[in-house]
């Protein structure tokens, strides 16, 4: 691993989604592939880990302000655990170029997304 | 009865696409729990944030018994991401964010239609190879 180009991917793709307020999966996903040369499918996890590390430094933010309904959170919780273990499977079964056109996919559905509603 | 359904579907939808894009899922979940289940913007935010944790920690539990994880890589990546995405999150306070949003959408756009022309030209090529060798 390069470590200098693991720094510019942290630095960039952490900046890049604060700025605009999108997850980091977005982001860091292209510049794993991209930068640091990683399959698509390794990619993929690698970003849900530094997801979970950026979700729990954002949530308190929110958490001060009172702004999370916890029944609600709870409700969802017990669906998307089930939901990603789903996706987490189908991910490992699919072919890496396939796994790469459906992440375009989302890529361009997200960009139209920014680009409309801002 | 028909919230709890919605509840239970957009929590399914969004835990799967979290799980096989390897994003948190809360481009699904915010706007699904506003124009679905009609709730304000931040609180949507908020709910979002606190379900994309254990989203990704389940699974990451089975990408990491796959062994898929990089584990090397995320270690030198999230501590500056997220001391960086606190910094653009100051920043993106001082700055007109809509505007930014829609910069940034171009290139999310550009990216994701060069990787989808890129991709499916790969694919093509190898699907051709194949045929030819058979």
């Amino acid at each position: 691993m390069d470590r200098q180009r693991a720094i510019f991917t942290g630095t960039v793709g952490g900046f890049v989604s604060g700025l605009t307020g999108i997850g980091g999966g977005t982001v860091m996903v292209p510049l794993l592939t991209g930068l640091l040369k990683l399959t698509q499918r390794r990619a993929h996890a690698t970003s849900l880990v530094i997801v979970i590390f950026a979700a729990l430094a954002a949530v308190s933010q929110y958490i001060i302000r009172g702004e999370v309904d916890w029944a609600l959170a709870a409700a969802l919780t017990v669906s998307s655990v089930v939901g990603a273990q789903i996706g987490a499977h189908v991910m490992h079964a699919m072919p890496d170029r396939e796994l790469r056109l459906v992440f375009a996919i989302f890529l361009i559905v997200v960009g139209v997304r920014l680009l409309v509603f801002g | 009865m028909g919230d709890v359904i919605a509840v239970a579907l957009i929590g399914l939808v969004g835990g799967a696409a979290s799980g096989l894009l390897g994003v948190g899922g809360g481009t699904l979940f915010v706007p699904a729990m506003v124009l679905i289940l009609g709730k304000e913007q931040h609180l949507a935010q908020g709910v979002s944030l606190v379900v994309i944790i254990p989203t990704a920690i389940s699974a990451t539990l089975t990408n990491l018994r796959g062994g898929y994880v990089d584990v090397e890589t995320a270690k030198w990546v999230t501590p500056l991401a997220i001391a960086f995405a606190l910094a653009g999150g100051y920043v993106a306070g001082l700055l007109d964010g809509d505007t930014l949003s829609r910069i940034f959408g171009v290139v999310v756009l550009y990216v994701g239609t060069r990787t989808l022309f890129t991709t499916w030209r790969t694919i093509r090529r190898e699907r051709a190879a194949e045929r030819a060798s058979a």
